[in-house]
């Protein structure tokens, strides 16, 4: 019955069978099974000798300079003072002057605030004056509660000690020295007066401005300048959608779309779960069509998600059908099941009409039938589906065409008003256009512009060399950086002021039509920094320059005194402002009754966009894509983000050429050669990761990476790909270029963690079809043993009075985002270790996203697990530490003792789960300065040689308890989240007390369902999962095509 | 028998001196640390002579797990107006004036890795004085408590318990179980 | 003049054979002959040597049993009171009173406190620690078979008189006992059972 959790490999008696979950495309020979080396590597725990990589391992050089990962400690950087034989040392205990009213030792204050960049609500966690931890806000409309894994991660970048504290006068690169304010204010001030009085034209270039309050203040600051204009650019710019909206409908808006009304979801390249518009506020109304209730199985109804991408994706890993295609061509899928929808609904436009289901399918390999079914899908969810397009991979030369052909899909269907929402409360912010930034550069080098002002984006390292920006900042006299460090931008302007982190910063946030937040400080500036909206505020000031509006009059004598002023003006009208203006600062937006849409006609001249069909030529196409945690780079200092395992790949630390298997074994290609990218005049050398679920000619790259001006920890961290990036005509083309790869024979060994645990073909995942979970919910994978196993024991169960923790997790609503890893790396002081420790299987994440593919490597399905410590009560840790450092409490709870640890490792050994991790070194020094302020005070900081795993944050079951003994009664659900589970934008999570049968978590333990991770072995988890159920008919295929039992071998 | 008694006899002076040897080597507690203050704020005087609470100064300690020191502000609500000649209090004014915090040497302190909630132990009753010795009749407050882990037990064990506390948990009907006054897991004070 | 010398007391005469049966048999003689105490010296345990001599059996085997028992006692209460009574811990989900778990120190413990208390036991009841007497010869224990007959403590006529007349009988009727020792006679004797060399053995202890 168990022998085969003894073998390495399954089925060892029969005929090579692929197993049903696989990690990489290795799994699925036999010949690897068979290699020796194989069975050596699976069998350590601690991969700390790589095989066949550690002879061949070579540091990418990047001009000359040796990579340095992330403060390795080998303990000699610091040296630890002995107590030994010295007296008690004198600790101080040091209380306020004036205590503050509302702060009370120990006991934290949330203010609500926003992100200045998503426009969602936040709540921070603010203790003795510092805020440690950001939650969602429940009241903001569009996030609702919850955030992702880079909002989670925004609490660190506050304390990053590589910020710039003080202003900074940089000469363009020679050298920057420290400066004070009332210094730099005059010059730059005298500057300006200068370039006034000549009539001079002052630009200011920032980021997407979600602000429009900053954005009022910038438009009258540069009013005092003869010519002055404001220009917004992002490297991952929503510039096509605005576009295509405003071609197709007439404003350049991008429409809201309510997932939670669709039951079929088209999304060609757009990663809407992911990090597309607004992925925590999409995956969370997406997330509801797709619970499902096992008591009602019979009934069961769940969404249809197709997606045609170049670039495995979140949304990709959660689609029910999957295409995947060259980049630029889903505007063929796209346009194929148009063609399809339209003929059903008033006649194929002529833009469309070459672009038949079977000329697409035989052009990019997908199947004819699938597309089909897509249509048929859409047609009969007319209204009630939704079709969405964009994003880098798919940004190529016909971007335009692509937002055509979802618009017109989405009004010819009747989604226009009904479930895309274009008028209601749609996404008004929408940032700026390349082609403004080009009209800059040509400004620029053609000497028209005297001073340029720059705010939160970094030109110099997100464009291209190719578009000239760097060459045509040295035409401009006056270059101001007003950014958070000296970046690449800075290091080439004339002075850096710094701004504040926005957890310093007052303003405010309207990202959609409706939506009204305030940004709020939860702590004083810890750097001798000014905001950019006071910068702007002084120099106006300094320079004298006539200005208008709020501006002018006297209110605006700092942005705090602006920001109110404009909010009664145009906010908080009539009535008591004082009142109205409390309350929104406690609930952090305005609230608002949600508006209705209206369907709008769409402007068949919009599909002029779309090129005719046109055969693929052969060859590697390139797509570039940003990942969800380190999206355009510019957040690349931050460690956990660098840390955090990418959901599709499990990389960390680096960047990667991701080629598909028939490409990699085509051109004798493993994962980690390096290779050479070329589109004839940039090259870029990068290891090769195989992505199974690729186009055969696709290569694609991650932007955000090899950044030279980020801080310690993000520098030479990969390599920069933005090279590729062409101008297309009035855009850059991200994707879509024509690229050639060449070997280079040398070897670089990319930090994955997906090796660090395998399923070996053991009852770990179940995932099944809706038709299965339809006819029997309790429907599981026929693995060897079998999924849920009855078990018995010898000795009698311990009774749980009180309290009894337990968790479920539900597969089928995890999307792999891994904000749950962030967040508890925030809540629970846990370190990051950097790139060799993560090679060495020694990475510290408490919760993990397995990723397991099944079917064929060409197009599999994906399943996320993510796994924690799972509190077994019949825990095989507790047994064997020879200390009792961790023990069960009276809770249910596997509890780790730090103190009482001394670090044998048996633990860590017996878990099968391996959910334990172990400090091997003092990885909390790598905290330096004011990083150590971003530390819970709640939890213990571990040292060296300390075991640790998840608590279910009993920090907060201790908070919950606190609270219910003071009201004298029960714990309820409502007391209590973990941090997990608070910031899952799905709800995949639920923790609570299984002994209340009211409790969420005790009815998801009764769904049939419900399964816990080897159960044969008779541990007892505390944590059940969900089966994951796909929308598919018929059987869930594990084993791919061609590899049926007693079948052929692969490869 | 002179062999056995030798032998006994030995045995003993074994044990007396191992007792002894081990009774003045260095304990691992702080028991009786007594340091000097910046201003010797005498609590004989404030807590006992003019019995001010103790809640008035270290107003916290109902609310969250630390007792708190008091601030400046809360020594100034008196001192503005009492004894405003003396020497003592013209330290505190002028750190008042200067805005500038007084710097308490701390007596009392667990390590990092203990969680301890007054707020729980005056919800249950637990006086003061019980884990602070006689702290009223302190010119110089002197650590009373071993403030051990062993000490700490011994009363959630119901072995030093005071009888008032014992009384309230006894009310509540033992949730800790049977015979225990207060949680004896060790996450409930490790994590 | 001078310091008057000791006069050595006499601890017995030792004849010395060259043979383990031949010890044997002038054994099961000297037993016959009844003298109060002898004894035989040996270099390996020789198989029936301790029934010829008329031995008692050595209660050695109850200190044994008596220390086992007690040290399974105590790793039972330890083990016992630590793990059930004074800090109830679910470990693993086992119970408080795990058996299983604790067999090995009730193992260890029986051993330790059977081991040490036998050895103990058995240095006491081999009579050391012992200053008073000397070994007769190195080679007793290389490759020389002996058997000695000890001289018995007799009472002087000054102690005789001292004692009380229930004490003399007792003394007399011990005496009586047994065949009288007589220092030349004895070792007539040992020559006559077969003692290859026979010598008189002085009493002396370590520190003399």
């Amino acid at each position: 019955m168990s022998e085969n959790l003894n073998s390495t490999r399954p089925n060892t008696d029969t005929p090579f069978q692929q197993p049903r979950h696989w990690i990489g495309t290795e799994e699925l020979s036999a010949t690897y099974w068979s290699d020796p080396a194989t069975l050596e590597k699976r069998s350590q725990e601690f991969h700390d000798k790589p095989i066949e990589t550690l002879e061949m391992i070579e540091r990418l050089d990047t001009k000359g300079i040796k990579r340095r990962d992330f403060l390795t400690l080998m303990g000699a950087s610091m040296a630890m003072a002995s107590f030994a034989c010295a007296r008690r040392p004198v600790h101080k205990i040091i209380p306020y002057v004036v205590k503050p009213e509302e702060v009370t030792g120990g006991i934290a204050n949330y203010y609500a605030t926003v992100c200045p960049e998503t426009g969602y609500g936040l709540l921070a966690k603010v203790r003795e004056g510092r805020p440690i931890k950001l939650e969602g806000n429940p009241d903001h409309p569009m996030n609702r509660g919850k955030l992702s894994a880079r909002n989670q991660a925004q609490i660190l970048d506050l304390y990053d000690m590589d910020r710039a504290k003080e202003p900074l006068k940089v000469s363009r690169g020679k050298g920057s020295k420290a400066a004070k304010w009332e210094d730099v204010d005059a010059e730059i001030g005298g500057k300006l007066k200068t370039i006034a009085a000549g009539s001079g034209r002052v630009r200011v270039l920032s980021g997407r401005m979600v602000s429009e309050s900053t954005k009022r203040l910038t438009t009258e600051f540069l009013a005092g300048f003869a010519g002055g204009a404001h220009l917004e650019y992002d490297p991952i710019s929503l510039e096509d959608m605005a576009d295509g909206q405003a071609e197709a409908y007439g404003s350049a808006i991008i429409p809201n779309y309510h997932f939670d009304q669709a039951e079929v979801v088209l999304s060609l390249g757009a990663d809407f779960l992911g990090s597309w518009v607004s992925p925590v506020e999409f995956a969370l109304d997406w997330s509801k069509m797709r619970k499902l209730d096992g008591n009602k199985a019979a009934s069961a109804k769940m969404s249809k998600l197709f997606v045609a991408e170049s670039m495995m994706t979140v949304t990709g890993a959660n689609a029910d059908s999957r295409f995947p295609v060259r980049p630029g061509d889903e505007l063929k899928i796209g346009a194929a099941i148009a063609n399809e929808v339209a003929k059903k609904k008033g006649g194929v436009p002529a833009a469309l009409a070459s672009y038949t289901i079977e000329a697409v399918s035989a052009d990019t390999g997908v199947d004819a039938k699938l597309l089909k079914e897509a249509a048929e899908a859409l047609l009969e969810a007319a209204g009630k589906s939704i079709v969405v397009a964009g994003g880098l991979s798919s940004k190529t030369a016909t971007a335009p065409g692509l937002q055509a052909i979802a618009n017109f899909l989405n009004s010819t269907l009747g989604n226009d008003g009904k479930t895309v929402d274009g008028t209601g409360s749609p996404f008004t912010k929408v940032g700026g256009r390349y082609a403004d930034v080009a009209k800059l550069i040509s400004e620029m080098n053609s000497g028209a512009v005297d001073a340029l002002i720059i705010y939160r984006t970094n030109p110099v390292y997100t464009l291209p060399a190719s578009t000239g920006f760097t060459a045509a900042l040295t035409r401009v006299p006056l270059v101001i950086s007003i950014s958070d460090r000296e970046d690449e931008t800075a290091l080439l302007s004339d002075f850096v002021l710094p701004d504040h982190h926005f957890l310093e910063n007052w303003g405010d946030a309207m990202p959609k039509k409706g939506v009204v937040a305030i940004q709020q400080p939860a702590l004083a500036p810890i750097h001798s920094t000014r905001s950019f909206q006071d910068s702007l505020i002084a120099l106006a000031k300094a320079s004298g320059v006539k200005t208008k509006g709020l501006l002018a009059s006297a209110s605006a004598t700092g942005w705090y005194d602006y920001l109110r002023a404009n909010w009664k003006e145009t906010i908080l009208k009539g009535g008591s402002f004082d009142t109205a203006w409390e309350n929104v600062l406690r609930d952090g937006i305005v609230k608002s009754a949600s508006a209705g849409s209206s369907a709008r006609s769409f402007k068949t001249s919009a599909l002029a966009a779309v090129p005719a069909f046109s055969k693929a030529a052969d060859g590697l196409v390139l797509a570039t894509y940003d990942k969800v945690g380190m999206g355009d780079g510019l957040r690349a200092n931050n460690p956990w983000l660098q840390e955090l395992p990418d959901a599709i790949t499990t990389a960390t630390w680096d960047n990667y050429v991701a080629i598909s298997p028939k490409l990699a074994e085509a051109s004798a290609l493993k994962s980690d050669d390096v290779v050479e990218i070329s589109n004839g005049s940039e090259t870029i050398a990068l290891p090769v990761y195989v992505q199974p679920g690729l186009h055969a000619s696709t290569v694609a790259m991650a932007i955000g990476y090899g950044r030279t001006a980020a801080g310690k920890v993000g520098n030479e961290v990969g390599r920069d790909v933005k090279g590729f990036a062409a101008v297309a005509g009035t855009r850059l083309a991200f994707s879509g270029a024509s690229v050639k790869m060449t070997k280079t024979g040398r070897r670089y060994q990319v930090a994955t963690t997906q090796w660090h645990n395998a399923t070996e073909d053991r009852p770990i995942v179940n995932d099944i079809t809706l038709a299965e979970f339809k006819a029997n919910p309790k429907e599981a994978n026929h693995t060897d043993p079998h999924l849920r196993m009855e078990t018995s024991s010898i000795w009698p169960k311990f009774e749980y009075k009180g309290n009894r923790w337990g968790m479920s997790i539900d597969l089928s609503a995890c999307t792999g985002c891994s904000a749950c890893v962030i967040a508890c790396q925030s809540e629970n002081n846990i370190p990051v270790v950097g790139r060799d420790n993560v090679r060495k299987s020694r990475e510290m994440h408490w919760i993990r996203i397995d990723r397991y593919y099944s079917g064929s490597a060409e197009n599999p399905d994906v399943v996320f697990q993510p796994m924690v410590c799972q509190h077994c009560e019949n825990a095989p840790c507790e047994t064997v530490c020879p200390v009792l450092a961790t023990i069960h409490d009276n809770e249910g709870m596997n509890t780790q003792v730090y103190n009482r640890c001394v670090g044998t490792r048996y633990c860590q050994n017996n878990c099968p789960y391996k959910v334990r991790r172990f400090n091997f070194f003092d990885h909390w020094k790598a905290y330096e300065g004011s990083m150590n302020l971003a530390w819970n005070p709640d939890v213990t900081v571990r040292s060296r040689g300390i075991m640790e795993k998840c608590t279910f944050c009993t920090q907060r079951i201790r908070d919950a308890k606190d609270k219910a003994k003071d009201e004298a009664r029960k714990v309820l659900d409502a007391d209590l989240k973990t941090a997990c589970q608070q910031t899952c934008p799905t709800d995949a999570i639920s923790f609570g007390n299984i002994n209340n049968p009211e409790a969420e978590v005790s009815k998801l333990k009764l769904d049939p369902r419900a399964f816990r991770v080897l159960e044969v072995l008779n541990t007892q988890p505390a944590v059940s999962y969900l089966s994951k159920v796909r929308n598919k008919e018929g059987e869930q295929k594990h084993h791919g095509a061609g590899a049926e039992a007693g079948g052929e071998h692969h490869g | 028998m002179s062999k056995v008694l030798s032998l006994v006899v030995g045995g003993v002076v074994l044990v007396v001196v191992g007792v002894s040897v081990a009774s003045v080597l260095p304990r691992t507690s702080n028991q009786g640390y007594s340091p000097t203050q910046p201003i010797p704020f005498s609590h004989k005087l404030h807590a006992g002579t003019n019995k001010v609470p103790c809640q008035y100064c270290h107003s916290d300690v109902e609310k969250s797990r630390h007792a708190s020191i008091p601030s400046t502000a809360v020594c100034m609500n008196c001192h503005k107006l009492v004894k405003t000649d003396s020497p003592l209090i013209k330290q505190v004014a002028a750190a008042w004036a200067e805005n500038r915090a007084i710097e308490w040497v701390r007596i009392h302190e667990l390590p990092d890795f203990v969680y301890f909630p007054h707020k729980r132990h005056v919800a249950a009753g637990v006086s003061c004085q019980t884990c602070h010795g006689e702290i009223q009749t302190m010119d110089k407050v002197y650590q009373f408590g071993a403030l051990t882990m062993g000490w700490c037990m011994e009363c959630h064990k119901g072995r030093s318990t005071p009888s008032n506390v014992l009384e309230f948990m006894e009310a509540k009907g033992h949730p800790n179980g049977e015979g225990l006054v207060a949680p004896i897991q060790c996450q409930t004070c490790h994590y | 003049m001078g310091n008057p010398v000791k006069q050595p007391k006499l601890a017995g005469v030792v004849g010395f054979f060259d043979s383990a049966s031949s010890l044997m048999e002038a054994t099961k003689k000297v037993k016959a002959a009844n003298y109060e105490s002898f004894d035989c010296f040996t270099p390996y345990p020789v198989h029936g040597l301790e029934k010829a001599q008329g031995l008692k059996r050595s209660p050695l085997p109850f200190v044994t049993l008596g220390a086992g028992l007690t040290g399974f006692m105590t790793a039972m209460l330890l083990q016992g009171w630590t793990s059930v009574i004074d800090w109830p811990l679910n470990v693993g989900g086992k119970p408080l009173w795990s058996w299983p778990a604790f067999v090995p120190i009730f193992f260890e413990l029986t051993i330790l406190f059977a081991g040490l208390c036998t050895v103990g036991a058995m240095f006491l009841l081999n009579g050391f620690p012992n200053t008073k007497k000397r070994a007769f010869d190195n080679n007793i224990t290389r490759d020389r078979f002996a058997l000695m007959i000890d001289a018995p403590a007799l009472k002087s006529a000054e102690e005789l008189h001292e004692m009380d007349d229930a004490d003399v009988v007792k003394y007399q009727a011990r005496l009586a006992k047994f065949k009288a020792f007589e220092e030349s006679e004895a070792k007539t004797y040992l020559s006559s059972v077969g003692a290859h060399e026979v010598k008189s053995v002085e009493a002396r202890g370590w520190f003399e």
